[in-house]
């Protein structure tokens, strides 16, 4: 085997080495959606702007904020007091049918409890208006943004809307219906989307496009998050040091569709090479294991509860003694993934099979998986989009899976998202090496790390010997190679693989990727 | 002129299209005097859309400063098609504004798209190309772009819909000239270094140009070596973007009095460029010059030397305090890199002249 880097992508013993990488702030790109949610981040950012003399973007986008969560809490203000109100108009209405005397006109002050919530709501969502309007909008205002006729648009619509402000606000005899209303409509002129229209997109877009590049390449950034550390950092900012596209994290929505195109599969590569947290939790003769530590979600990896924890990936990298095509035959056969994966292959059912069409390049086919893990557990359900393919320069097979939205079904189930890679690599002529990364919320109800590396360290060997197994029984302990017939091929690994050969004849998907 | 300069990996943080501010403090903080001090800070000044950033940009580049990263790279192909939308969107609704159709049924159907969902990811679609550059060959957008005085609209509008087909493509890259034509308005203040000889540095400085970015420049006034104030030559049919009903020739020439004139200035020099050049002479060959001011010879409008002449008296009757000894006046366009490079070589040699004086 040859010591060239982009030769194959990694063997066991390289990998090992790749563990300790020293963090280093200058190898990441902050990101700017993730960096303005977060608080710690904001006060950075805005002592840089303070420098700049623009930080009254950043002051503008926190006030706005600001402005918002008071607006909810006025339509939460306004829907508890409206069904209340409804409850009490049916009585109102009633009475005042019968006569409309003074004792059923309210005044502000004698107003019920909600009203009077609800006006409170009111009252504080316009003081918030008029100190943003006095310290951003107004011509001449201390912290004056820049938007141009947005901001005109703002001041002119501000200016209508409090005209009604003493209306709204002075006591009168309104009968607590009448009232209600006022304030509803009094609301919707004040709803920031209505007031400040457009004004926040202007806000962010200037300082996305014009303070904020600087400022990701600013050593106060820099210094900040390095002192911050790794695990922070992550949450934001995305690794560049091995070019652009490297570290490319999913959020829950790319994993909906049944889709397979050429990112995932150079996602696939790039999975295998960066190894920026890479955690050896198994290393014994030729078998590595690795989980990383950080998830892989934006945002920051709170495992606790039932919520979204983010992505982890796990790799394992193990070496079977046996050549390439016997290795691709045993892996074909469905019969032998229930004699050496037979946990996670239970209940498998082949769903469909997809010839290559306009929406995806690739050959696929869908499946499912049910297993259960533990008598405890509840039984998972692995939704599975799959393609294989041969690629010319790793001179191996490829499979690529991937979790899509199948929520319709099995309801019952916890539904498995995520992504698993596994690549077959001849070793010389009688070995292959095997690749496996899953990258996946596997949903596992333990939530500390360690007992998902005790399982995971103990299912790699167990799924590595029974291959070795399987394989010695298919070969009579290497004395011959493995038969192969098309009745065989349960899965269509090796009927996809084929098709994908002559479609895209000697094509290498890996230097396409080594090319990026 | 035309591909990107590109680097391998830069972690020293240098060499960036973006500039990071060099100092910590935007005032300079030096204390040292005008004399014999290392550093010559330089103040670009002017209106909004002047072109001050544009100068500052090739100033960037033609000291060596490239686009060096992809994430980069990434950050400037949002911001040339961000500039396509802003531009499509403002014709469009200068159509509404100006009662102009759009033409084509299937123009007016990308018309709706832009205002209601279009965004920078959706331009990586070739198709977008087509059905963009379709609308802007509408009847109705070109009439609506000739009457482009009535509504804000950037300089770039043309070259950019010219070249929709590179940048609706995933493998888009930003040339130097692309990133020299699009429009970001600067908010705050940026400067970048680099030596001039005799072991000095020139710290030229950009800022906003709007009237509250304005605001903001007295803060640096103190510790200014020289001034280039630019102003556009293309603006005389055109209004202000912060306010819709001021002539932009009226606001230029208060901002230049008021810089001009400053009693922190009197001692430095001051050079005036008169920027867009290129567009000015196009400009006038097809509107009335002699419209916007009264004062000037109807005859003599198809003339850019005498037009030009005309406005440069304008300037300078503004000059009630300023020695005029020390102010230089120079044409520019600002997009045109080679033109740039002479221009601001003429000013940096004129900046160090003057120092020298001294």
């Amino acid at each position: 085997m040859s010591n060239d880097d982009n030769d194959v992508p990694m063997t066991p013993r390289r990998a090992s080495r790749q563990v300790q990488t020293k963090f280093n702030s200058r190898d990441y790109a902050l990101v700017f959606e993730e960096a303005i949610k977060d608080k710690d981040c904001r006060a950075i950012f805005k002592r840089f702007l303070k420098k700049s003399r623009s930080e009254e973007l950043m002051q503008f986008y926190e006030e706005y904020t600001k402005y918002d969560e008071l607006f909810l809490e006025c339509l939460n203000a306004s829907s508890s007091g409206g069904s209340g109100g409804k409850g009490r108009r049916s009585t109102t209405t009633s009475k005042s049918d019968e006569d409309d005397t003074v004792s059923n006109r309210l005044s502000v002050n004698s107003a019920d409890s909600s009203t009077k919530l609800f006006r409170k709501a009111i009252q504080k969502l316009w003081i918030q208006a008029q100190s943003m309007i006095g310290r951003f909008i107004q011509q001449g205002a201390e912290h004056e943004i820049n938007i141009g006729s947005l901001q005109r648009m703002t001041f002119s619509r501000w200016q209508i809307l409090d005209d009604l402000t003493p209306v709204v606000f002075q006591e009168a005899n309104w009968t607590d219906n009448e009232y209600q209303t006022l304030l509803n409509v009094y609301q919707t002129k004040l709803d920031p989307n209505v007031l400040f229209e457009g004004l926040l997109i202007a806000v962010l877009q200037d300082l996305k496009h014009d303070q904020f590049p600087r400022f990701v390449r600013n050593d106060l950034l820099f210094d900040y998050l390095q002192k911050k550390g790794e695990v922070y950092t992550r949450a934001i900012a995305i690794n560049v040091s091995h070019g652009f596209n490297v570290d490319v994290r999913f959020q829950p929505s790319d994993l909906q569709s049944k889709v397979i195109d050429e990112k995932m599969i150079f996602f696939g590569f790039t999975l295998l090479q960066d190894t920026p947290d890479w955690e050896l939790i198994l290393d014994k003769d030729d078998i590595q294991g690795y989980m990383s530590k950080t998830s892989y979600f934006f945002g920051k990896d709170t495992s606790v509860g039932k919520e979204k924890k983010g992505l982890r990936l796990h790799k394992s990298v193990y070496t079977l003694p046996f050549c390439i095509e016997d290795v691709w035959k045993m892996v074909c056969n469905q019969e032998n993934h229930l004699k050496f994966d037979p946990k996670a292959n239970e209940e498998f059912k082949l769903r469909d099979f997809r010839e290559p069409n306009q929406d995806c390049e690739f050959a696929v086919t869908e499946t499912e998986m049910g297993p259960k893990f533990m008598p405890i557990m509840k039984r998972r359900h692995f939704p599975f989009i799959t393609t294989t393919f041969y690629d010319s320069r790793l001179k191996g097979y490829v499979v690529v899976c991937r979790s899509f939205n199948d929520s319709d079904n099995h309801t019952d189930r916890i539904h498995y998202d995520g992504f698993a890679y596994t690549m077959y690599i001849p070793n010389g002529d009688k070995a292959t090496n095997v690749f496996m990364i899953d990258y996946s919320d596997i949903k596992m109800p333990f939530k500390a790390a360690i007992l998902e590396n005790t399982a995971y360290k103990f299912h790699i060997p167990t799924v590595q010997k029974g291959m070795v197994k399987v394989l010695n029984e298919l070969t009579n302990n290497s004395t011959k190679n493995v038969e192969w017939n098309e009745s065989m091929d349960g899965r269509h690994w090796w009927k996809m693989a084929e098709l994908h050969k002559n479609r895209y004849p000697n094509k290498s998907w890996y230097d396409e990727w080594l090319k990026k | 002129m035309g591909n990107i300069v590109v680097s391998p990996h830069d972690k020293e943080g240098q060499h960036h299209m973006m500039a990071t501010p060099t100092s910590n403090n935007p005032n300079g903080g030096s204390a040292a005097t005008a004399k014999n001090k290392s550093e010559i800070t330089v103040l670009l000044l002017g209106a909004g859309e002047s072109g001050k950033s544009t100068l500052f940009k090739q100033v960037q580049f033609f000291h060596g400063v490239g686009i060096t990263h992809d994430q980069e790279r990434i950050e400037l192909i949002e911001i040339v098609r961000l500039n396509v939308l802003e531009n499509a969107k403002n014709l469009v609704a200068a159509t509404q504004h100006l009662n102009i159709p759009i033409e084509q049924p299937e123009n007016r159907e990308t018309a709706k798209l832009i205002i209601n969902s279009l965004n920078t990811n959706d331009l990586e679609d070739p198709s977008w190309s087509k059905r963009l550059y379709s609308l802007w060959k509408d009847a109705g957008i070109q009439k609506a772009y000739e009457n482009r005085e009535k509504f804000q609209l950037y300089d770039s509008t043309e070259y950019l819909f010219e070249n929709l087909d590179r940048i609706c493509s995933d493998k888009y890259v930003p040339t130097v000239v692309d990133v020299i034509r699009t429009r970001t308005k600067t908010i705050g203040i940026t400067d970048m270094k680099f030596d001039v000889g005799d072991g000095k540095q020139l710290r030229l400085v950009d800022v906003g140009g709007q009237r509250n970015e304005r605001r903001k420049w007295i803060h640096f006034f103190n510790t200014v070596d020289a001034v280039v104030f630019l102003t556009s030559l293309s603006e005389f049919d055109l209004n202000l973007y912060e306010d819709n009903g001021y002539w932009r020739v009226k606001e230029s020439l208060r901002v230049f009095n008021e810089v001009v004139n400053n009693a922190l200035f009197y001692k430095v020099p001051f050079v005036l460029l008169f920027n867009k050049r290129d567009l000015f002479e196009k400009k006038i060959a097809t509107k009335s010059f002699s419209k916007y001011f009264s004062g000037f010879n109807e005859a003599e409008e198809k003339n850019p030397v005498a037009c030009i002449e005309y406005m440069t008296k304008l300037f300078l009757n503004e000059i009630t305090e300023h020695p005029l000894d020390t102010v230089s006046v120079k044409t520019l366009s600002a997009i045109d890199h080679d033109n740039s490079k002479q221009v601001f070589e003429e000013v940096k040699q004129f900046i160090m002249t003057q120092q020298h004086r001294e």
